[in-house]
């Protein structure tokens, strides 16, 4: 008779544990180790905002679309509308556009949740997210926020949720210095801007809350009606990371959250040193 | 009733633009100090009417300034309503590369920036307006929003203002001989949400406080000062930590 266990060990006895993907590592980790020659391919990367148009030629192609948008009639107060739609401002193009130039194979889906106006409501984007990470999306582009702190604990669950799925969920910084909610939790990829001609380079901070930062000064980045400007914001150095999330986990499949930020940490730029 | 109908009208097309010159010279000056501080052409201050759909200019400093003031524009056109909608604040290096610049409202006023940068105006979780510099040398996005924390306190007690202003207007266009304005500000309170339903109900309250004996009201008084002394110190208390974050 084995021992009695406190509360969640069971899990951890030999024999019961889930397999962890090795490393496999023949030297230090590096860019090349960890994306050289990987293109996307396979992963299943989801965008969270104002829709894509998938007509942009900066976009390619969308593998799949749904909206989810408020309806009173219906018993849950929304409804989830499946197939292809349009953008209905600009910003949800801007980010599939920089993610195909960075992982030209990704399969992207759109979650539309955001209205004309790029304004939504958080219990909105909350089920857009929950719809990505019970569809078996591997990276979510989160390009919003929410300031309520009300939301917190809603926030909370689900991006716990999805770390423990290995979801990896990539979370724009506020472009102002004010809390902002998923962006600042320790689970997801917490992404400011720096700013650079390389796509690829990432930075770490180790002291937060801003954890990471991409490629997000003066980018050019497709917009509605097939247009394109050159825009600055934590907005798009987000895609940018989750781009090079993609190409890491086509490249290295079935990497759990943490692995995932050990890899970048590595393969990030630090002072002294040039991209490796 | 038609006057009152009037009022209700007038309340709803002025909607934030009911300022005074006080508030209107403290936007002002703090636009001016805004530019200074960012080297920047010019600074606006923008308020948003969600009912209206409609963000109106109240206050710059600049070039184009005595122009852009008083402009309205839809809450979804321009840069400042990409911020409005977004809350996001933005930087553009070059505006005729973005297709959300508005353009024909520029040029009315005279001047056409390169570079822009705008941050939401905001209280909690709402936007109140947008705080705009033209041609920033210091393009820096936290200077701007320790500036709109500072413009969100004016927004905030001029909308209180023409909110409670807009609540007992429309309360009085429904008043009828056989009901109370109490009872009457107190259904516009249930139907109203937010700040608007708080503030009739508190119309509602001053309703009551009328009828009541001079020492009651006096009472009541004091304690009203005394809530509002300490709400006006904790948010200072705020401002001070947001700057030194």
């Amino acid at each position: 008779m084995s021992d009695p266990l406190p509360a969640w060990s069971d899990a951890f006895e030999l024999g019961r544990l889930p397999p962890v993907p090795q490393l496999a590592l023949d030297g230090a980790i590096n860019r090349e180790w960890a994306i050289g020659g990987s293109t996307g391919a396979g992963i299943k990367l989801a965008i969270i905002d104002s829709g894509i148009d998938a007509s942009h030629p900066a976009v390619g192609s969308v593998e799949g679309a749904v909206i989810i948008e408020p309806d009173d009639s219906e018993p849950d107060g929304f409804r989830v509308i499946e197939g292809p739609h349009t953008d209905l401002y600009g910003h949800g193009t801007a980010c599939a556009g920089i993610i195909r130039a960075v992982a030209p194979d990704v399969s992207i889906y759109s979650v539309r949740v955001l209205g004309e106006r790029l304004t939504g409501k958080a219990w909105v984007f909350a089920t857009g997210l929950e719809w990505a990470i019970e569809n078996g999306m591997n990276v979510v582009n989160l390009s919003l926020s929410t300031s309520n702190e009300a939301h917190i604990p809603m926030f909370h669950e689900l991006t716990d949720a999805a770390a423990f799925a290995h979801v990896m969920l990539v979370s724009a910084m506020a472009n102002e210095p004010k809390t902002t909610v998923p962006s600042e939790f320790s689970s997801v990829f917490s992404t400011a801007s720096f700013r650079s001609d390389d796509p690829y380079e990432v930075r770490f901070n180790a002291a937060g809350p801003a954890e990471w930062a991409a490629r997000g000064i003066d980018v050019d980045v497709a917009w509605a009606d097939g247009s394109s400007i050159t825009a600055t914001g934590n907005s798009f150095a987000a895609p940018h990371l989750a781009g090079v999330i993609a190409l890491l986990l086509a490249k290295h499949p079935g990497l759990t959250t943490f692995q995932v930020k050990t890899i970048l940490a590595a393969m990030a730029t630090t002072p002294g040193s040039v991209a490796k | 009733m038609d006057e009152f109908t009037d009022l209700v009208t007038l309340f709803d097309e002025l909607g934030p633009a009911l300022f005074s010159e006080d508030e209107v010279a403290s936007l002002t000056a703090l636009c001016d100090l805004a530019r200074l501080s960012t080297v920047g052409a010019a600074c606006s201050v923008s308020v948003l009417d969600e009912g209206i759909g409609e963000l109106r200019y109240a206050a710059a400093a600049g070039a184009g300034a005595d122009e852009i003031v008083g402009t309205r524009l839809s809450s979804g056109r321009g840069i400042a309503g990409f911020v409005a909608g977004s809350g996001q604040g933005i930087s553009v290096s070059d505006v005729r590369r973005d297709v959300r610049f508005a353009q024909d409202v520029a040029e009315t006023t005279g001047y056409v920036p390169t570079a822009l940068m705008a941050v939401p105006i905001r209280s909690g979780d709402e936007t109140l307006g947008v705080l705009t510099v033209l041609d920033p040398e210091r393009a820096d996005l936290t200077v701007a929003a320790g500036f709109a924390d500072l413009a969100a306190h004016v927004l905030l007690r001029a909308t209180n203002t023409a909110t409670l202003g807009r609540a007992v207007a429309h309360a009085l266009a429904s008043h009828t001989s056989s009901v109370g304005l109490a009872d009457v500000l107190r259904s516009a309170a249930a139907e109203s949400s937010g700040a608007s339903a708080d503030l009739t109900e508190l119309a509602a309250l001053y309703v009551e406080l009328g009828k009541m004996s001079t020492e009651d009201r006096a009472a009541a008084t004091r304690i009203v000062a005394q809530f509002t002394a300490h709400a006006a110190d904790s948010q200072q208390r705020t401002v001070v930590r947001r700057f030194r974050r």
